[in-house]
């Protein structure tokens, strides 16, 4: 049909940042992530990752 | 032309105007359309409702399938509980008499924490070992299948009493309402995803703003499924309040300011929500205001009212506009975004409006699912 809507796709992801170089990632939403939780130890500076946002982006074409 | 012994041309010869055929030709649609135009139009409407119907059908199934799977696999349960969530697709609550309205609030609210709290038994029932957590996503997806099944239910009745009575103004209204109501019920099955998942959704930005400030301070229980607790900014004292993440809940704040306020006073309240952005608003966009920012039924508002006029305590507010589908959705980014832009005006607000010493409350309204603190 020509005014039917898309289908639009969103995928979840997960920020973290470290609690002491302030560094952030962006990763793929895993279950269990929630907000403010702690995660692992920073790559670069051994600090605590948490949590800081989860939203959902529809990837562009 | 001729053609078995008649002339077309002469036959539909438009300037005729003597031509009994031609006149025939305007004339009797004209008859048919002043006596079954109605009806030709509830035939054209009927067959669009019916279609969006189907549609609604389809979420109300669909909604109630994954709920059945999420049951099952979550509690790990081998019967089936399908019959004991059709049954409570058709609990009803009748809501309190208003010819008297004195009263009335106490009386909705007594009504609806009852429901609450037979459904958070209900859940509980499915499996003595249910985490909090988990009871609070089942709760909602729930609420989400059964207002589905709601909508339904009611848009098949306004449906199929105008085809009884095939009555073309019947249905009119439905089909004004039908787009409106078709939205709603999409974000509502959107919605699920993100319920089962523990996600973020849209609503939960004003207990993502309270949390941060939250982080590293010492939580306690306001009231059930609300949790406070205490900081400082600029010389000022802080009171955070939200409901406790990242349970799918939006605790009782009026219930928790009145334990805050029989503790201490604040000198003002700033309250952060997320509010309904009008077409053409921008998602993720922060207005300020006068007054309870706080949705719902209307119980929690009047009590936060009537608290704070009877201690004089002034409320402003913070909102994050966003639509009905964004606000029940995993949040988007730019309402994530948006969270440190809130949290620079909630600290304009306390600066402009109280000197150091002074006390505020900061209260984040909303669901705080996926939200900790």
């Amino acid at each position: 049909m020509i005014f039917s809507k898309k289908q639009e796709i969103v995928i979840p992801y997960s920020v973290e940042q470290c609690g002491s170089c302030k560094a952030t990632s962006k990763r793929k939403f895993k279950e269990g992530d929630y907000i403010f939780k702690n995660t692992d130890q920073c790559s670069s500076c051994k600090g605590q990752l948490s949590i800081v946002q989860i939203f959902g982006e529809t990837p562009k074409e | 032309m001729e053609f078995l012994g008649i002339n077309i041309d002469k036959l539909f010869d438009a300037n005729d105007q003597s031509n009994p055929l031609m006149w025939l030709v305007w004339i009797v649609p004209i008859i048919i359309f002043m006596f079954y135009g109605q009806r030709i139009q509830l035939q054209i409407t009927s067959a669009e409702i019916s279609k969006s119907l189907e549609k609604l059908k389809t979420y109300k199934e669909e909604t109630k399938k994954e709920l059945v799977e999420y049951i099952k696999t979550t509690l790990k349960s081998s019967t089936d509980p399908s019959q004991k969530i059709d049954r409570f697709f058709e609990h009803f609550t009748i809501m309190p008499v208003d010819m008297d309205p004195n009263g009335i609030v106490q009386k909705v609210r007594h009504i609806m924490r009852s429901r609450e709290d037979y459904s958070r038994l209900q859940v509980k029932a499915l499996s003595p070992d249910i985490s909090g957590l988990e009871a609070s996503k089942i709760e909602n997806i729930l609420e989400v299948a059964t207002t589905l099944h709601l909508l339904y239910k009611i848009v098949r009745h306004l449906f199929l009493t105008a085809k009884k009575q095939n009555n073309f103004p019947l249905i009119l209204p439905l089909q004004m309402m039908m787009p409106f109501i078709m939205e709603e019920a999409e974000a509502l099955k959107t919605a699920v995803p993100a319920f089962k998942q523990g996600q973020p959704i849209g609503d939960g930005i004003g207990p993502m703003v309270v949390g941060k400030m939250m982080l590293g301070t010492e939580k306690k229980t306001a009231a059930f499924e609300t949790v406070w607790s205490e900081s400082e900014y600029e010389g000022r004292k802080m009171y955070l309040m939200k409901a406790e993440g990242p349970a799918a809940t939006v605790g009782r704040p009026g219930d928790a300011l009145e334990k805050i306020l029989s503790e201490s006073k604040p000198d003002i309240i700033v309250m952060v929500d997320a509010a309904l952005k009008l077409e053409g608003e921008e998602s993720g966009s922060v207005a300020q205001g006068f007054g309870a920012a706080i949705g719902g039924i209307g119980t929690e508002r009047f009590q936060i009212e009537e608290v704070a006029t009877k201690h004089k305590i002034p409320i402003y507010a913070i909102v994050i506009k966003q639509s009905i589908k964004e606000a029940i959705t995993l949040m988007k980014k730019e309402i994530a975004d948006s969270a440190e832009n809130v949290t620079s005006q909630v600290h304009e607000i306390i600066k402009e409006n109280t000197k150091a010493g002074q006390s505020v409350l900061v209260i984040g309204v909303g669901n705080t699912l996926g939200v900790s603190q």
